[in-house]
């Protein structure tokens, strides 16, 4: 009987971490930062130079993406940002892809060859990035019109993912 | 005789105690970000802490590090400004609350059913043998 007891005490934490260890999606990557305050930015835009900061966009939402061209699922995800940019353009949801790890250079030549998604911001001492917590890329934020960040998709978007935090955002299609 | 000795131990004690808060006082900005550096975790590697990682990500880390002690920031602050980005993931001194603390009282709680358990062998054998 106290064999058992035992052998149950052993065999029920384990089961129990296994559990919770391997039952989790991966891709569902906790932020510390969501359901709070976004943080500030000033960043450059790729295309002139002109400086835009998170205050500037108050007021409407706003989906922030975090890519580089080296990063294989960015330029996957590419398409799905174009596409985005093209249906949303005319409603008030903003949509800016923040430059991370990459040069300029690099960066016009992906739109040259690509076409262009969102205005392109440039980070160049990643300080954005880290105030954003970023780890890798894609990274994708989506913060509602009083500055708060409501998700956080880590990995690359998806037309689905896309729906439904526009919608939570209050965002519907033209 | 038994007196001085007693005497001479305190006093080294206490002149090692001096030494060692002398020394957490003359800390330099370098030698500071350097202890910081080692407490964060570097968020695109397994296990590494920013100071040792060769990766862009850790060594802009570092120089924000770096920018806060200029500042003047406190090790709590800068440490926090970390944990609010990245959270408690990225500290590699976990604070002992919550659910941490099983990384304290799970060895203990072992050590001691481990113990209890040679215990109890023990005495069973000796029953035996009696």
């Amino acid at each position: 009987m106290k064999k058992w007891l035992v052998f149950l005490l052993i065999l029920i934490p384990t089961v129990g971490l296994f559990y919770f260890g391997l039952g989790r999606d991966p891709r569902l990557l906790p932020s510390a930062l969501v359901a709070k305050q976004a943080p500030d930015f000033t960043l450059k835009k790729l295309e002139d130079g002109t400086e835009v900061t998170l205050r500037g966009l108050s007021g409407k939402p706003l989906v922030l993406n975090f890519w580089a061209t080296w990063c294989g699922p960015c330029a996957a995800e590419h398409q799905i940002i174009r596409e985005l940019v093209k249906e949303y353009g005319k409603t008030n949801l903003q949509f800016y892809s923040v430059l991370y790890e990459d040069t300029p250079e690099n960066a016009r030549d992906f739109i040259r060859r690509y076409g262009a998604g969102a205005p392109i911001l440039l980070d160049p001492g990643l300080h954005t990035s880290i105030d954003y917590g970023v780890s890798g890329v894609p990274e994708t934020f989506f913060i509602n019109a009083s500055g708060k960040i409501v998700y956080k998709q880590a990995g690359m978007l998806t037309p689905d993912v896309v729906q439904e935090q526009l919608q939570a955002l209050g965002v519907t299609s033209p | 005789m038994k007196y001085k000795v007693t005497l001479g131990i305190l006093l080294a004690m206490i002149a090692c105690l001096l030494l060692a808060a002398c020394g957490e006082l003359k800390e330099t900005p370098d030698a500071r970000v350097e202890r910081l550096g080692k407490l964060i975790r570097c968020p695109v590697c397994r296990g590494v802490p920013i100071g040792d990682s060769p990766s862009e990500l850790s060594k802009q880390m570092m120089t924000m590090v770096n920018e806060q002690v200029a500042a003047g920031k406190s090790d709590d602050e800068i440490l926090f400004y970390f944990e609010q980005r990245y959270g408690e993931w990225a500290l590699l001194d976990p604070k002992p609350e919550g659910m941490n603390l099983l990384i304290w009282v799970l060895p203990l709680c072992f050590a001691l059913g481990g113990a209890g358990f040679i215990v109890a062998y023990v005495r069973k054998g000796k029953e035996r043998q009696d």
